[in-house]
């Protein structure tokens, strides 16, 4: 074998890409690693509740974690239920898994409405400028000036409650952030030489847009979607409280608001189990978000005041 | 410079009126019939039309020379009409018709069927609260075979029932779906009382017919008389309304709702900030160093719990377990204790974070290398130099905050029972309160526009930069 640095064809055939000059350097923070694996675990247990809930659907039997057992109901942590059960009997950890598939199935579908949003947005914005930038400028400005807490929960509220209120409350809302980044991003690319190549060559201005500049911003997407999924759930548990959340399927909002009044019984593990598992996942999350960021695009500024 | 101001002031207009459009789309639009949601689940369709009227739902969204009109179907004036099933209830008021009807046949046809009787089937439809002067126009669909024709009649108020002029003549020629528009022309005719009850019948010979989708509406001859603009008009007299709840003007509690609000919100702002640009200052200071990565992962950590498990968590434990401070109400000093405590240690992860990003980010600038290169110590440089170079971004985060002072802290108000704009929002949520809702998420944006105004007003007095642009 030879030396890669002494020989140029080796080179070349090992071509390094941002992703993998981005894993590299993602590889050096242990912590975010660590985290990664966390995400791995909970993406894991993700699928499993959804297989037992799909399974439930499709043999048209009530699932496990919703079989009540008053007999049973309110009891203590044991061998059988490690965190105890709820008011109705049922097993407090089957709800913490099936909480995890609430809280990814929001993620994902909020998503589904939030990247293309802004990204078609931003990128319109961007791209053409003039009278589109104006206009679209306008709108994220209109939509930012609403606390944007009172805004989810308005949409939540006339929606109806449920998952539905839910995604398009949050999916409305938090796509102006996506939209300011690739919106920036766009300003600048437009004027790099391979859009100035691609456009005398004669491609169209979709073609540009999607097909030459999109690839060059997509990790804005990945970096958006790592940091928002948290301020998701946290969402989530909000709006369960104020009455507008999940019905009928344990999220970890509702569990949090049902272990509310037995908290004062002295009743802490069911708070405790929901927190820990919300806690776990948020704070990996953030984590491999900010390293995420560090490692594809450290000059972005995505720093944003929580909301209260 | 001052054209900067202008023009800056003036961009408050479209955004602000941008932001009405937007909640009113929210609560007028989004969710569909907003006197529907208002009436609850098994309301009636009277109810419905009574909430409708009284809000104004009637009249068009922006824009628009018809007005929908309430009407009644009435089964003893409609000769050989027969509901298609079990119905008990005969009188409908029947504005989104499609709808309605569509419940009340069980036999999954929309709309009556007319059994052929003598003849002619009739349909009486009463349209309350006639007004003989003005254009009504009434739209349907029709499905019956073919050579039949239809007519349809009218009677004004006082009228002999003999008496009724002809409004439309015609034949359906297929056995399709004809959607039929008949016009109601205004009449001059003295005789036609004001304010009585008028009635429309659509006869139908020649075989049996389903009508359905039906429609009235009346004419109005300012086409701005619609909810948006009316909304925009009360707004700009600061009139919000009344509570659909208490019946209390809105203004009036929002004005009672902000002290206690601030009360809560003002403390924890302060606190929070002094402590959160102290601990990034220190972190800034000691950067890469465990004091600094200590207090990041605290940082983080803090974030990552949930705002609502710290209020559940520091009132079960301060309040109820330890018993050092109230659980619920706003008498005192004491009162307030709690909550600010929870409320700055909720929120100080994220703000320090926020801050240390900033200070960081200032510390890598070249100026600050110069500042070194010429022997400034560590402490000079932070103070004199990073500290006053970030105060731009910290003054928009700060001015940026400002708002929530305002709404209040949604949580810690209707945890600890503090009579402030934010327990009024979540009980305005939990009964449904809509006129409420609008008002706040509407005064929330509006403060919230100020606010950055104010920050960009600043900034052209804080930073020289800007002005030169």
């Amino acid at each position: 074998m030879t030396d890669t640095a002494a020989n140029p064809a080796a080179l070349a055939a090992k071509p390094q890409t941002l992703w993998s000059t981005a894993w590299r350097q993602f590889r050096r923070n242990r912590l975010a690693v660590v985290c990664l694996g966390i995400v791995a675990i909970y993406v894991a247990v993700f699928f499993y509740a959804e297989s037992v809930y799909w399974i439930a659907r499709i043999r048209d039997v009530v699932p496990s974690y919703k079989v009540t057992d008053f007999a049973g109901r309110d009891a203590h942590p044991s061998a059988a239920h490690w965190l105890g059960t709820d008011f109705a009997g049922h097993d407090n950890v089957a709800q913490l898994i099936q909480g995890v598939r609430i809280a990814f199935e929001i993620a994902i579908l909020t998503s589904a409405i939030l990247i293309p949003l802004g990204f078609l947005l931003g990128a319109l914005a961007g791209y053409f400028g003039r009278w589109v930038d104006t206009a679209i400028i306008w709108l994220y400005s209109v939509v930012d000036s609403v606390p944007s807490i009172l805004s989810i929960i308005s949409i939540s509220y006339v929606v109806g409650r449920g998952m539905k209120g839910i995604v398009i409350g949050m999916g409305l809302v938090v796509w102006v952030g996506l939209c300011r980044l690739i919106r920036g991003e766009y300003l600048k690319h437009k004027q790099r030489a391979y859009v100035v190549a691609a456009r005398s060559l004669g491609a169209g201005h979709l073609a540009v847009m999607l097909r030459h500049i999109a690839p060059n911003v997509l990790h804005i997407v990945i970096i958006t979607f790592t940091l928002t999924f948290p301020r998701f759930i946290l969402t989530e548990v909000i709006l369960s409280y104020l009455g507008v959340g999940i019905t009928g399927e344990p999220s970890w909002g509702v569990m949090i608001n049902d272990a509310k009044q037995r908290l004062w019984l002295g009743v802490w593990w069911e708070l405790g189990g929901a927190t820990a598992a919300m806690f776990f996942l948020v704070l990996a999350l953030n984590i491999v978000g900010d390293a995420l960021r560090d490692a594809l695009d450290p000059k972005l500024k995505t720093a944003e005041r929580p909301a209260a | 410079m001052t054209a900067y101001i202008i023009r800056r002031l003036l961009s408050v207009i479209p955004i602000t009126l941008g932001v009405l459009l937007l909640v009113f789309l929210i609560y007028r639009v989004i969710g569909g019939d907003p006197a529907a949601r208002l009436a609850g689940k098994n309301a009636t369709p009277a109810k419905i039309e009574q909430i409708r009227k009284t809000f104004g739902y009637d009249k068009p969204k922006f824009f628009g020379f018809w007005v929908q009109k309430f009407f009644r179907a009435q089964p003893g004036a409609g000769l050989g009409v027969v509901p298609v099933s079990g119905q008990t209830v005969w009188e409908f008021c029947l504005n989104l018709c499609s709808f309605r009807l569509a419940v009340v046949s069980a036999s999954g046809q929309t709309g009556w069927n007319f059994k052929p009787a003598q003849g002619a089937t009739r349909l009486a439809v009463a349209l309350p609260d006639f007004d003989a002067r003005q254009r009504y126009r009434m739209e349907f669909r029709v499905e019956a075979p073919q050579g039949c024709s239809l007519r349809v009649l009218l009677a004004h108020p006082g009228a002999k029932p003999e008496n009724q002029p002809i409004i439309l003549e015609k034949s359906l020629s297929n056995n399709a779906r004809t959607f039929v528009t008949a016009d109601i022309a205004p009449t001059v005719d003295l005789d036609a009382a004001d304010g009585g009850t008028a009635q429309v019948t659509v006869e139908i010979t020649g075989g049996e017919a389903t009508v359905s989708a039906l429609q009235v509406w009346r004419a109005q001859s300012n086409p701005f008389d619609s909810q948006f603009w009316q909304i925009v008009s009360q707004f700009a007299q600061l009139n919000f309304g009344k509570s659909l709840q208490s019946n209390q003007r809105i203004s009036r509690m929002m004005a009672d709702g902000v002290v206690p609000s601030l009360c809560i919100t003002t403390p924890i702002f302060v606190i929070e900030f002094v402590v959160a640009v102290a601990l990034a200052l220190l972190c800034a200071y000691y950067r890469n160093t465990w004091l600094d990565r200590t207090f990041v992962v605290i940082s983080i950590v803090g974030m990552s719990v949930s705002g609502l498990v710290y209020i559940m968590l520091g009132q079960y434990f301060f309040s109820f377990e330890l018993g050092w401070f109230p659980v619920w109400g706003f008498e005192g000093i004491n009162y307030v204790l709690l909550p600010v405590v929870i409320g700055v240690v909720a929120s100080i992860g994220g703000s320090l974070r926020f801050y240390r990003t900033i200070m960081l980010d200032e510390m890598y600038q070249d100026y600050v290398r110069t500042a070194f290169a010429k022997g400034a110590s560590q402490r000079q440089v932070l103070f004199k130099h990073v500290l006053k170079n970030a105060l731009i971004p910290i003054l928009t985060n700060v001015v940026v905050a400002i708002p929530f002072l305002y709404t209040g802290s949604l949580m810690l108000e209707s945890f600890f029972g503090i009579p402030g704009l934010g327990r009024m929002t979540v009980d305005a949520i939990y009964t449904g309160d809509e006129p409420v809702l609008f008002a706040m998420v509407f005064i929330g944006s509006v403060v919230f526009v100020i606010a950055n105004l104010i920050t960009d007003l600043c900034y052209t007095w804080a930073d020289p930069r800007i002005r030169l642009q």
